[in-house]
């Protein structure tokens, strides 16, 4: 029990990593979280079930869909609203709202559209088949998604060191001032990043039948809080830390699913909490020297 | 002074934060090739100055011309491009980037001209850091993240630079160091706006201050004459 425990704690895990990674690349660039997130996770999850089941669109197929249409909404929202709001007085709180607001009109419009039902992809998506790690027997769909979350992460660190566009996102995030005398176009940069941002959840969404069950309207605003505490975990603002934070609390959920199921659903509050009293810089965090 | 040859020339600018005006119709200009210091107290507006000079701030009022060109409300990555750049008060590395992908980034984004390589060689050794140009950037000390900030202005090939209290906090021996680098640049052809606080530093640099109070320029000239200039005395001792 306690092997298998483990081993899906680290599928999940993974996979909580990508639920979070988006949430965490927007904040770096933009130091503003996006109350949204979960409900990004929710459409990607929503475009899936429609492709699936109008055209028989295989969710692995989607993820390339997906990509266009996330990368296009990304930019749009980013120049209608970021700039404005980054000329506000207080952008950060007044983001909180905006952000807060967007995830209301997300849920609603879904809810209005396709009603309050949950909707699931069959978990035979990929096949019947199971897969066996030192004799633990585990759908072959979980190990689908630990290979893309992996894919996925691989992919963020080459755009990160790698690209020249990974360079320019990396230096907004370490300092939005230097970036712009860096001769950096920041809000083209930051567009992008954001809409890469979205791209990440809609990938999670893609996944979350095979991962949580089913997806609904409104399952958006439980899963920002689970991914606002999975980067707060791996640390605010560095991507990558994200996946120790998404590993730490698939381990978790999954000891406490199997030894205290009722406790379960504290899971992602406790976890705030701890790292708020003992490590506030989340575990991979570093303290930086200042001039 | 003939307009011809002003590489920055600023008339009647004006920055308001609500209802405070930090700048209130402030005129300054350099020639090219020379350094002009800023002086003044705190809160007189130098920095809100820089600030809005390299795009950073949006301006309220006012004209602002670069080499003859209108920078007004233009943004800060295409002033760079035209090769206006700055320095900040309290440098801001690159944290998780080493010294010299913090002085590449820079190199890659600021300018066109020019061979990366070079350029950020050139900098690093311009400010005397290419000894530690693997080491992470926010594990320098203060003295030197100024100075990566200075190589990272460099990095873009700069015609001028705004130099923001790049001598505030450092000891007697790194001052001079500093000093005769920016001469050194200086010679090189880069006009400067030296905003600082140590008039004795500005003294190093150049006989051309304009001291500045809430928000406008009060007076021009060379040091010695400012400090016998009544209202400049007035407004660093008060009355």
């Amino acid at each position: 029990m306690f092997e298998y425990t483990v081993l899906a704690g680290i599928m999940y895990g993974l996979y909580f990593g990508l639920v979070g990674i988006g949430l965490n690349l927007i904040f770096g660039v933009m130091r503003m979280i996006n109350l949204a997130h979960g409900d990004f996770i929710m459409l990607g999850a929503f475009l899936a079930y429609w492709l699936f089941h109008l055209f028989g669109i295989n969710p692995l197929f989607v993820i390339a869909i997906s990509c266009v249409v996330f990368l296009f909404l990304g930019i749009a929202f980013y120049y209608i609203f970021v700039p404005r709001l980054l000329k506000s007085k207080d952008p950060e709180m007044l983001s909180f709202i905006l952000f807060f607001g967007l995830s209301q009109v997300i849920e609603a419009i879904i809810i209005l559209s396709f009603g309050n039902n949950q909707r699931s992809i069959p978990s035979n998506t990929f096949g019947h088949s199971t897969f066996s790690i030192f004799g633990n027997r585990f759908p072959i769909s979980w190990l689908i998604v630990t290979i893309v979350a992996i894919v996925v992460f691989i992919a963020v660190y080459w755009y990160f060191y790698h690209t020249k566009l990974g360079y320019a996102t990396r230096a907004i995030m370490a300092s939005r001032d230097e970036s712009l005398v860096s001769g950096i176009n920041v809000n083209r940069v930051s567009a992008f990043a954001f809409g890469i941002g979205l791209i990440l959840a809609s990938i999670a969404g893609i996944f979350s039948f095979f991962m949580m069950g089913a997806a609904y309207p409104s399952m958006g605003t439980n899963l920002t809080v689970i991914s606002f505490a999975i980067i707060v975990l791996g640390s605010l603002g560095n991507p990558m830390g994200t996946i120790i934070g998404g590993l730490i609390y698939g381990l978790a959920i999954m000891f406490m699913q199997t030894y205290l199921s009722s406790w379960s659903n504290l899971l992602p509050y406790l976890l705030l909490i701890a790292v708020m009293l003992f490590k506030p810089e989340g575990l991979i965090g570093k303290t930086v020297r200042s001039a | 002074m003939s307009l011809n040859n002003l590489m920055l020339n600023v008339e009647g600018l004006i920055k308001e934060f609500g209802n405070f005006r930090a700048l209130d119709g402030a005129d300054i200009s350099v020639k090219e090739g020379k350094i002009l210091g800023l002086a003044g107290p705190n809160g007189s507006g130098k920095t809100t100055f820089i600030n809005v000079v390299s795009g950073v701030y949006k301006p309220n009022g006012g004209k602002i011309f670069f080499n003859g060109k209108s920078i007004y409300k233009l943004e800060p990555h295409k002033i760079v491009h035209l090769g206006l750049n700055r320095t900040f008060q309290v440098p801001k590395p690159l944290s998780g980037l080493t010294v010299e992908q913090n002085v590449k980034v820079a190199a890659v984004y600021g300018s066109k001209e020019g061979n990366t390589k070079d350029k950020i060689n050139s900098a690093l050794s311009s400010v005397e850091l290419d000894n530690v140009k693997h080491k992470e950037a926010s594990s320098l000390t203060s003295a030197q993240q100024k100075l990566l900030g200075l190589a990272r202005a460099l990095a873009t090939n700069p015609k001028m630079l705004l130099i923001d209290e790049i001598a505030a906090g450092l000891n007697q021996h790194e001052l001079k160091r500093i000093a005769d680098m920016l001469i050194k640049l200086n010679k090189f052809g880069i006009t400067m706006i030296v905003v600082e606080h140590l008039m004795s530093f500005l003294d190093i640099l150049t006989d051309d201050v304009v001291v500045m109070n809430a928000g406008v320029n009060l007076f021009r000239g060379s040091i010695k004459e400012a400090s016998m200039n009544e209202k400049v005395v007035e407004v660093f001792l008060g009355r």
